[in-house]
């Protein structure tokens, strides 16, 4: 993500933008962000994430986003398009438009070089303030790797993760488990360096 | 953090090449990067939070080290120096130069700009597969916030945030307790988010 030079943005004005931009800009404290492309090895890790939990998800009253679903984080200025965001019942937007949800329950974001460290930082910590919100889920794209953190009743994050073609992970919130073989199927490495 | 240009280092090598050196270098799986200095402020919650730990341990058979401490993670070969590392009972080195702690309780990083991301991702990943390691902690040097994993039962870790200059945080590892006001004592914040 790069900052777009303007002056400080209102909320209202990046809303206003955004409604009417073809592409996808996140939005923090004033600032917007242009999302930048990904590279072939994210893009199918999220379908094949998003697939595997439409499977199990097909008979009960959840439903899988891609990454064109505008979240509000609220009260803090926050807007941004997860790889892959679940709601299970009713979708409460931001507003009357209808095209920003605040009660996500499951939130995915497959990192990247130049994502990761708002993933595991700054954005994470935003994204704990969403009420609805039970689990999140970290998936590497260099290496056969994923972190979940899990909401506890005290208000902390239980951190569990799985490394290796042969693991499975289950998703409490919503009552699914991800074999890391489905959701590496098809994912060549671009490097294995990842120092 | 820049790679030396050379072929791939034995460990063996790069602790030779590193005690005969003024400069510190980490090691990871077969490479030398060179230690970048920190902040003014890094240093200031380095040092307070050293010296409110220290006052707390005097008493006990715990061992408090600053950066000066090389820690290693066996197996996937680092060598490392975190901001402050900390033994209780006897500490095991690699060996008989004393230089190289293979057993810390406790190990605390303070954030940076440069280093977040290693501390937050990869970084932590290789800590967490030190056995004596029981907590870790995050400490911003830009607002008063500190995150802490606690080790749980099967792998897991447990996150938990504090934050604002009257909050204080539990280290049940090493029985101590830190005041957010003394660990950022020496620190004067640029945007006032003191709550």
């Amino acid at each position: 993500m790069s900052a777009l030079p303007k002056h400080h943005w209102t909320e209202a004005e990046y809303l206003e933008f955004e409604r009417t931009s073809e592409s996808r800009h996140e939005y923090y404290r004033g600032e917007i962000f242009d999302m930048a492309g990904a590279k072939e090895a994210h893009i199918i890790i999220a379908a094949n994430g998003v697939t595997s939990l439409n499977l199990q998800l097909r008979d009960h009253p959840c439903r899988v986003y891609q990454s064109d679903l505008r979240v509000q984080v609220s009260e803090i200025g926050f807007y941004s398009y997860p790889d892959i965001a679940v709601i299970c019942g009713e979708s409460q937007y931001a507003d009357d438009k209808r095209d920003m949800i605040v009660n996500p329950i499951l939130i995915v974001e497959v990192l990247s070089p130049s994502t990761e460290n708002d993933d595991r930082g700054e954005k994470f910590r935003h994204y704990r303030n969403l009420e609805s919100l039970q689990e999140y889920l970290l998936i590497a794209q260099n290496s056969h790797h994923i972190e979940r953190y899990l909401r506890q009743e005290t208000g902390d994050w239980l951190l569990t993760d799985r490394t290796g073609l042969d693991k499975t992970l289950d998703l409490p919130s919503i009552k699914c488990t991800l074999a890391l073989a489905e959701v590496y199927r098809k994912v060549i490495f671009e490097d294995n360096l990842t120092k | 953090m820049a790679a030396q240009p050379r072929h791939v280092w034995t460990e063996a090598e790069y602790l030779e090449f590193e005690r005969s050196n003024d400069r510190k270098h980490e090691y990871f799986a077969g490479n030398v990067y060179a230690m970048t200095g920190a902040s003014q402020d890094h240093n200031r919650v380095a040092g307070s939070t050293f010296a409110s730990l220290y006052a707390q341990l005097r008493n006990r058979p715990c061992d408090l080290f600053s950066d000066n401490m090389r820690v290693k993670v066996q197996g996937d070969g680092l060598y490392t120096y975190p901001d402050l590392s900390i033994v209780c009972g006897k500490p095991q080195l690699e060996d008989t130069k004393f230089d190289t702690l293979l057993n810390p309780a406790l190990i605390i990083e303070v954030l940076s700009p440069s280093t977040e991301n290693y501390d937050r991702g990869e970084k932590f990943r290789l800590y967490r597969q030190i056995d004596s390691l029981q907590e870790y902690l995050l400490i911003a040097q830009d607002t008063p916030r500190i995150e802490r994993y606690l080790r749980q039962p099967n792998h897991e870790w447990l996150l938990t945030e504090v934050s604002g200059l009257a909050a204080t945080l539990e280290l049940p590892s090493i029985q101590c307790t830190l005041a957010l006001a003394d660990v950022y004592e020496k620190v004067t914040f640029e945007d006032m988010e003191r709550t």
